[in-house]
C-alpha cells in the first residue's frame, strides 16, 4: 500500500485520483488538430514518390491548376527560391522539405497541393505528373557500406560513402583482453526491426499566418511545442518569422511515443503556404501516410557478446552496431549522444568492462531510428543485454533467474558508476526479481515445464530484470541542437486559492493536467482539483523542451514541486506575519502552518494565499507565484523484473502469453493509477515488435505494409491480462524521489517474451529468435530441429 | 411509394434530410464520417485510419428490424455512406451522457482509466454503448467484451482498463426505456420511400422491393452494387475513385430472409455477417467458427455474406466455408432465379459465374449429418480482424471402415481464386484417413498450388501453412 501524506480531498502523491483530462476526453470534446477549424481555412495534400530512388525530370502541374478550388501546387523548385528546400533535421543533418530534382525513399513528399476543400485537394494530388527516373536503390545497410555501394547522399559536398557517424564507449582493449582470456563466451547477431509507434491519431497542423501583423500561430502535432518554435524562428527567420512572431499550439495530441518530436516536411510546406498565400492551411496526414513516410524507429542490427566464469559471474560485455537511419540522420537523439542512450546496455548488472561502438549508415528508407515509446535507444541497449545475459545462462545451463541474482548490482552499492561510465541513482534488483518470482510462482512453473517437456508439449518461462535511463538531462551533457534538456514549472496561485500551472512539457495521454496538479497538493496543500494544469501553448507557458524520453516527471515534475516549494517559503513569511509569531515557531501540515505545540493557532494556505494579495508583509512582493526551471543533476535510473510465460502450439507455431508479470520501479508514485495504466500501455507496446510488428521492404523500396490492414497492431483480444506491481526505491536526487516510467514497459516486455520462446525451445538446441515472433518463424525452427 | 433523392434520418435524435443537390457539400458516397467532421459540434467522431481498421470513429447506428423491434449497432462510420442512414438512427457520443449525468459506459471509462490520450476514446464509448444494450449487465462477459471491441484500437491503455470497464456492472441500460420509446416512435415517424438519388456526377438508388432492385440491375449493369459496403467503399475513401452509379440493396426485404428447416438453412444475401453468426452457432458450427473471428463487430454488423461472396475476393472468409458445405447460390435475373453450386460460382480473380443482370438472393446451405466433418481453419497473424494468409473450408465422409467416402479442400489465399485442391483430394478418396496417408497426400497439395509472395508470407511458406492445415484437419477429425 502506497501511504499518502495527504486526505484525499486534498488529493496529493500516492492517491488514484480520476484523470481531470477525462472530462473532456470520454464526452468527445477533446480538441485535437483536425477538430481547428479557421475562417477560410485551406487544405493541403500532398503528393508522394511511389519510388525508393529516382530522378525528378519533370513536374506538370496544369491539370491539377485547373481544378476548381486548387489554389497552389508547390514543388521543391518553388521553395529553392526562398532557400526553403531543405531543413535541418534535429541530429543536424539536412532533409528536403520538397525535393528539386531527386526523391531518395518511397512515399517522400514530392509536391503540395493547396486547395479550398480537404477532398479536392485529394483529387489534385491525383492530376499531378510527375516523371521520374528510377535508380536501384539501397535497401539493405550491411549493402550500403560496401566499397562499391552508390553515395547516397550527394547533395553533401565530399561525401564519399554512406556512412554517418561512428560512436563508441568502453575501454575497448581492457574488454578485449577479458574477452581472450574468459572460460565462457557467448555471442548472438540481433536485429531491432524498424517498427512504427501508430499513434491512432496521425500527424498534421494548422499553419496560420497573419500577413497584416506578421505573426504565424501554428498549432500541431508535437511533443515539443517550444523547441519547434525555436527551431522555425532558426529556419524562417530570414523571410521575417522571428522567434516572438511565431506562436506554437499543441493542443490535445492523440498519442505520441516519440512519433510527433521531429519536424517533418508537411508542417513546413503547410507554413509555406500559409506564408505564401496569406490564409490558414491545414494539412493532417492520413494513415497510410503516417505509417510510410514519418516517425519510424529502431531498425538496428546488434552482435551482442558476453564473457564470463564457467559458474556464472559475467565479467565483461561487447556490442557492435549498424544503424539504419534511412535517407537522413532525423532521430531525436540528445546532440552528445548520436545512438542515444544505448550505453546503459551493461545492464542491471555488476561487472567491470564494457565496450560498444556504433555505425550509422544512410539508405533509401524514410528517416528512421526516431522513435516508439523509447527515444534514446534503451529498449536496443535492453534488448541486447537481457537477451544475451540469457544465451549465457542457457550455455553454462544455469537457472536465468539465478544467474541475475548472482550478478545483480546489491541496492547498497548504489551510487553505482556503470563500466560505460553512468551512475546509476538507485535500485533493490534482487527485490524486484524476488517479488515478480513470487507472484508468478517461478518454483512450480519450472516444475511444470519439465512435465510438459516430458510430455513433448512446449512451455517457456522468461525473464527480464531491465534498468532504464530516462528523464533528460543534466544540461551539462543533454542539449538537442544546442538547447539544454531542463523543463520549467510556473505556478499561479489566484486570491480564492485556487492556481493555474503551467509546464514546458506536453502530455499526449500521460495524464499531466491531473499528476502535475497532484505534485502541487502534495507541496502546497491547495487540493489537486483546484489547480488548473495547462502547456502546449508557447506564448502562456514557460520554456522546456517537451515530453518524450519518460522526462516528463523527472523535470518538469521536479520543477512543480520546487516552484511548490518556493511558494511555500513564502506562504511561510506570510503566516508568521499573519499569526505574529517568528518563522521557526512555524510547522507546516499539508493544507496549513500551524504554531508548534498549539495546533489550532493556524493560517490554511487559502487564508496565506489570500493574504498575499490583501494583507501582505511591508516590503514583501505582492502576488502568490513562483517560476523553476530544473537541470536535473542526475538521470533517474527506473527498473523493473518481467517474467512472461508463454504457451506454443506445436502445430501452428503459434506463441500464446499465458501470463506476464511486470514488477516496476520507479520510486515515489505520483498516481498508481495513472502509473499502472502506463505499465499496461507500455507492455502492449513492448509486445507488439515482439510478436506482431514490423515495417517490410522489398529489394525495390517498396513498403509491402504501409496501411492498418497489414500493419498489425495489437487488440484487446491479443493484449494479455497483465499482472502489475511495483517495488519502491526513491531518487536520491530527485524532490519528490520520483523517476520516469512511461516507457520502462516497453523496453522490458520484449526480451522477456523472447527468452520465454526461446527457453520453451531451448532444449532443441535454440539460443535465439528474432523478433517479430510470428507463427511460421517457430514452425520453422521446429521443423528444422526435427520437433515436428 | 415514390422514389425521392432525399436521404432522411435521425441525428441524435433530431429528424435530418439530406439531397445532394448541387448546392450541398455532400455526395451520395461522403461517408457518415466525413459528414460527421464537417460539423463542428460533431467532432467527437475521430478518423483514424478510413479504412474500417481502428474503430476510432465508431458510432451507432439504431433501425427498425422486420418485427418493429430496435436494433442497436456499432459501426465505422468511414465506411458508411450517407445515404446507407436512410431511415435509420445515428447515435455520436455527443448524444449520451451530460457533463454532470455521464453515460453509465463513459463513468465505467473515468473509473478504469480506461482513456489516456483520449483520441481513440469516443470510438471506444460508442461500441461500449452498444454493447451494453444488447448484453446488459449479467450477460457481460470477457469473451462477448472482447469481440465488442476487437474494431478499436488503442495505442496507450493495453486494453486492460477499458476490458475492465466494459466488465463493470451497471445498474443502468445504455438507453432508458424512454430513450428507447423515443427512438422507435422517431424512426416510425421517418417516411417510408425508395431512394433515387440523381446527383452531378453520380446516381445512387436504393430500392424497397426485388423487383424494383432486378429492374435496376438490368437498367445500369455497370452499377456497383452494395449491401453494407465494407469493400467498396474503400474504393472511395482510399483509391479516390469516383462511384457514378451505385445500387444499394440494403433494403430490399427478401434479401434479408432467413428459414431454417430439417435439412437446409436458406440465408438472403443481404444478412449481415452477424447475423449469420448468431444464427448458425449450432448449425453450422464450423461457419460460425468462420465468422467469430471475420473483421471485427463493427464490420460485422455491416457487411453482408452476399457481399463477401459476390466481391470474390481470393482471401474472402465465407468462400471456402460455404463450399465445404457445398451450398448453393441463388442467382435472381428479369426471368428468372436458378441455383449454382457454391464451388462453381467463383471463377476466377474476383471473378464470379453471375450475369450482368442477376445479383445474388441467398444461400442454400444443406445442414451436414452428424457422420460429416465439416471445419474451417484460418491462419494470420493477428487472431482477429486480420485478413487470412492461408485459409482452409474442408469436409470429410468416413466409410464404416474408416476409409475416406468424400473429402473436399478448399483453400484461400493459395490461388487467385479460391479453390480446391483436387488432386490431393483425389488422393484420399478411398484410403485410409491415417495419418501416414495424410502426410504422403500433404506432398500432393504442391501440385495443386503455385501460391504467391506477398507481405503476408512468403510462397514457400503459404505451401508449408497448407500442408499443415490438412494435418490439423486429420488431427481435429481422426477417431
Amino acid at each position: 500500500m502506497i501511504q499518502c501524506k495527504t486526505s484525499k480531498e486534498i488529493g496529493g502523491m500516492g492517491h488514484s485520483m480520476r484523470r481531470k483530462e477525462d472530462a473532456r476526453f470520454i464526452q468527445g470534446k477533446g480538441q485535437y488538430v483536425d477538430d481547428i477549424k479557421l475562417p477560410e481555412m485551406l487544405y493541403m495534400d500532398i503528393v508522394r514518390s511511389p519510388f525508393a530512388y529516382a530522378k525528378i525530370t519533370n513536374i506538370n502541374i496544369e491539370k491539377a491548376m485547373a481544378l476548381p478550388g486548387v489554389l497552389a501546387v508547390i514543388t521543391g523548385k518553388d521553395l529553392e527560391q526562398y532557400n526553403l528546400h531543405w531543413m535541418p533535421t534535429l541530429m543536424s543533418d539536412t532533409q528536403m522539405v520538397l525535393p528539386v530534382d531527386t526523391v531518395m525513399y518511397q512515399s517522400q513528399e514530392v509536391a503540395a497541393v493547396i486547395a479550398t476543400e480537404r477532398y479536392i485537394a485529394a483529387d489534385a494530388v491525383e492530376l499531378v505528373e510527375v516523371e521520374y527516373e528510377p535508380m536501384q536503390p539501397v535497401m539493405d545497410p550491411y549493402k550500403a557500406m560496401e566499397a562499391d555501394a552508390p553515395v547516397l547522399r550527394i547533395d553533401k559536398e565530399g561525401k564519399t560513402d554512406n556512412h554517418i557517424w561512428h560512436w563508441e564507449a568502453g575501454d575497448k582493449e581492457a574488454t578485449d583482453r577479458i574477452f581472450d582470456d574468459a572460460e565462457v563466451k557467448v555471442k548472438e547477431q540481433m536485429h531491432i526491426p524498424r517498427i512504427h509507434v501508430a499513434s491512432i491519431e496521425t500527424c498534421g497542423c494548422v499553419a496560420n499566418y497573419d500577413k497584416v501583423n506578421n505573426h504565424l500561430t501554428m498549432y500541431m502535432t508535437t511533443q515539443a511545442p517550444h523547441a519547434i518554435r525555436t527551431v522555425i524562428a532558426l529556419v524562417a527567420g530570414h523571410v521575417g518569422l522571428t522567434e516572438e512572431k511565431v506562436r506554437v499550439i499543441s493542443p490535445d495530441i492523440g498519442g505520441g511515443f516519440g512519433g510527433k518530436v521531429p519536424v517533418y516536411p508537411g508542417y513546413v510546406i503547410a507554413i509555406a503556404a500559409s506564408f505564401l498565400i496569406g490564409k490558414p492551411v491545414k494539412w493532417i496526414e492520413d494513415r497510410s501516410e503516417n505509417l510510410q513516410a514519418d516517425s519510424f524507429a529502431r531498425d538496428y542490427h546488434i552482435t551482442a557478446e558476453m564473457a564470463g566464469t564457467k559458474d556464472g559471474k559475467i565479467l565483461a560485455t561487447r556490442f557492435k552496431l549498424l544503424c539504419d537511419h534511412g535517407y537522413t540522420d532525423a532521430a531525436a537523439n540528445p546532440s552528445k549522444f548520436p545512438t542515444g542512450l544505448f550505453s546503459i546496455c551493461t545492464g542491471s548488472y555488476d561487472y567491470g568492462h564494457s565496450y560498444a561502438e556504433a555505425d550509422a549508415v544512410y539508405t533509401n528508407k524514410p528517416p528512421g531510428g526516431v522513435a516508439y515509446r523509447c527515444s534514446f535507444r534503451v529498449t536496443e541497449a535492453v534488448h541486447a543485454i537481457e537477451r544475451i545475459t540469457d544465451c549465457y545462462a542457457q550455455e553454462i545451463n544455469k537457472d536465468p533467474a539465478q544467474l541475475r541474482f548472482d550478478n545483480f548490482i546489491n541496492k547498497d552499492q548504489f551510487p553505482y558508476k556503470s563500466a560505460l561510465g553512468w551512475e546509476y541513482d538507485s535500485g533493490d534488483y534482487h527485490q524486484g526479481l524476488q517479488k515478480a518470482m513470487e507472484v508468478v510462482g517461478y518454483d512450480d512453473l519450472r516444475k511444470e515445464q519439465a512435465e510438459k517437456r516430458a510430455r513433448g508439449e512446449l512451455m517457456g518461462i522468461g525473464i527480464s530484470t531491465f534498468t532504464e535511463i530516462v528523464g533528460a538531462g543534466p544540461s551539462r551533457e543533454f542539449d538537442i541542437l544546442g538547447i539544454k534538456m531542463f523543463d520549467s514549472a510556473e505556478i499561479r496561485v489566484h486570491p480564492t486559492g485556487k492556481a493555474i500551472a503551467r509546464f514546458g512539457t506536453k502530455s499526449q495521454g500521460q495524464g499531466h493536467e491531473t499528476t502535475y496538479a497532484q505534485i502541487v497538493a502534495e507541496e502546497l496543500g491547495i487540493p489537486a482539483e483546484h489547480i488548473q494544469v495547462e502547456e502546449g501553448d508557447t506564448d502562456t507557458a514557460p520554456y522546456g523542451l517537451g515530453t518524450y524520453a519518460s522526462r516528463s516527471t523527472p523535470t518538469a515534475g521536479a520543477a512543480a514541486a520546487i516552484a511548490s516549494r518556493k511558494l511555500r517559503e513564502k506562504a511561510k513569511k506570510i503566516a508568521a506575519y499573519l499569526l505574529e509569531v517568528s518563522e521557526e515557531d512555524l510547522e507546516w501540515e499539508p493544507g496549513k502552518f500551524f504554531v508548534k505545540g498549539a495546533p489550532d493557532k493556524a493560517k490554511t494556505i487559502q487564508e496565506i494565499v489570500f493574504a498575499a494579495y490583501t494583507n501582505h508583509p511591508q516590503g514583501m512582493e505582492a502576488g502568490f507565484e513562483a517560476t523553476h526551471y530544473y537541470d536535473p543533476p542526475n538521470l533517474t535510473f527506473p527498473s523493473g523484473a518481467y517474467i512472461c510465460v508463454v504457451d506454443i502450439d506445436k502445430e501452428t507455431g503459434e506463441v500464446k502469453v499465458r501470463r506476464f508479470v511486470a514488477i516496476d520501479d520507479c520510486g515515489h508514485i505520483i498516481n498508481p493509477m495513472i502509473v499502472q495504466g502506463q505499465v499496461h500501455g507500455g507492455l502492449t507496446q513492448g509486445l507488439a515488435p515482439a510478436l506482431y510488428e514490423e515495417l517490410i521492404y522489398d529489394e525495390e523500396g517498396n513498403i509491402l505494409n504501409g496501411t492498418f490492414m497489414d500493419y498489425l497492431v495489437p487488440t484487446a483480444v491479443e493484449s494479455p491480462s497483465w499482472e502489475t506491481g511495483h517495488t519502491v526505491t526513491p531518487s536520491p536526487h530527485h524532490p519528490i524521489g520520483a523517476k520516469g516510467v512511461g516507457e520502462s514497459p516497453t523496453v522490458g516486455a520484449p526480451p522477456a517474451i523472447v527468452n520465454a520462446v526461446v527457453d520453451a525451445l531451448s532444449h532443441l538446441g535454440v539460443t535465439h529468435m528474432e523478433i517479430p515472433i510470428t507463427a511460421p518463424k517457430v514452425w520453422k525452427i521446429l521443423k528444422e530441429k526435427g520437433a515436428l | 411509394m415514390r422514389a425521392s433523392g432525399t436521404v432522411i434520418f435521425l441525428l441524435n435524435g433530431t429528424a435530418c434530410t439530406i439531397d445532394f443537390h448541387e448546392s450541398t457539400p455532400y455526395t451520395p458516397t461522403t461517408t457518415v464520417l466525413q459528414f460527421l467532421r464537417s460539423h463542428p459540434q460533431l467532432q467527437g467522431t475521430k478518423e483514424g485510419c478510413a479504412e474500417g481498421d481502428c474503430g476510432a470513429c465508431t458510432v451507432v447506428i439504431a433501425s427498425l428490424n422486420q418485427q418493429s423491434e430496435l436494433v442497436v449497432e456499432a459501426c465505422d462510420s468511414c465506411l458508411i455512406f450517407l445515404p446507407m442512414l436512410h431511415r435509420k438512427a445515428l447515435i455520436t457520443v455527443e448524444h449520451i451522457g451530460t457533463p454532470e449525468h455521464l453515460h453509465p459506459v463513459q463513468k465505467a471509462m473515468v473509473d478504469h482509466d480506461g482513456s489516456q490520450c483520449g483520441y481513440c476514446t469516443p470510438g471506444f464509448v460508442m461500441s461500449l454503448y452498444a454493447l451494453h444494450h444488447n448484453h446488459p449487465e449479467s450477460e457481460s462477459s470477457r469473451e462477448v467484451a472482447e469481440d465488442a471491441l476487437t474494431g478499436n484500437l488503442c495505442r496507450c491503455t493495453g486494453y486492460r482498463s477499458i476490458l475492465d470497464a466494459a466488465l463493470q456492472v451497471h445498474d443502468q441500460a445504455s438507453m432508458t426505456p424512454n430513450d428507447q420509446k423515443q427512438t422507435i416512435q422517431g424512426l416510425q415517424s421517418l417516411q417510408s420511400y425508395p431512394l433515387s438519388i440523381v446527383s452531378q456526377h453520380q446516381k445512387y438508388f436504393q430500392p424497397h422491393d426485388l423487383q424494383e432492385a432486378v429492374k435496376l440491375r438490368s437498367m445500369y449493369p455497370e452499377a456497383v452494387m452494395i449491401s453494407g459496403a465494407t469493400d467498396v467503399a474503400l474504393k472511395v475513401t482510399k483509391n479516390d475513385e469516383v462511384l457514378e452509379e451505385i445500387i444499394d440493396l440494403s433494403s430490399v426485404k427478401p434479401l434479408k430472409e432467413l428459414k431454417i428447416t430439417d435439412h437446409y438453412i436458406y440465408l438472403g444475401a443481404g444478412l449481415s455477417l452477424e447475423q449469420v453468426k448468431r444464427t448458425v452457432e449450432d448449425l453450422l458450427p464450423a461457419l460460425y467458427e468462420t465468422l467469430k473471428v471475420f473483421g471485427s463487430l463493427q464490420i460485422r454488423n455491416l457487411a453482408t455474406i452476399g457481399g463477401n461472396i459476390a466481391s470474390a475476393s481470393p482471401i474472402g472468409d465465407t468462400a471456402p466455408i460455404l463450399m465445404a458445405y457445398d451450398a448453393q447460390v441463388e442467382l435472381v435475373g428479369p426471368q428468372s432465379t436458378r441455383l449454382v453450386p457454391m464451388r462453381e460460382f467463383i471463377t476466377g480473380y474476383r471473378e464470379t459465374s453471375m450475369q450482368k443482370d442477376e445479383m445474388i438472393l441467398g444461400f442454400n446451405i444443406p445442414i451436414p449429418n452428424t457422420q460429416t466433418h465439416v471445419k474451417w481453419y484460418k491462419i494470420s497473424k493477428r487472431k482477429d480482424l486480420d485478413i487470412s494468409t492461408v485459409s482452409g473450408g474442408f469436409r470429410l465422409e468416413l466409410e464404416q471402415d474408416a476409409t475416406v467416402s468424400h473429402i473436399s479442400l478448399f483453400y484461400g489465399g493459395m490461388a487467385a481464386m479460391t479453390k480446391n485442391a483436387s488432386k490431393t483430394e483425389a488422393s484420399l478418396l478411398g484410403k485410409p484417413w491415417s495419418r501416414e496417408q495424410v502426410e504422403l497426400s500433404m506432398d500432393i497439395i504442391d501440385q495443386d498450388f503455385t501460391p504467391i509472395s506477398d507481405a503476408r508470407a512468403e510462397a514457400g511458406g503459404r505451401r508449408i501453412m497448407a500442408r499443415n492445415l490438412l494435418l490439423k484437419f486429420w488431427t481435429d477429425t481422426h477417431a
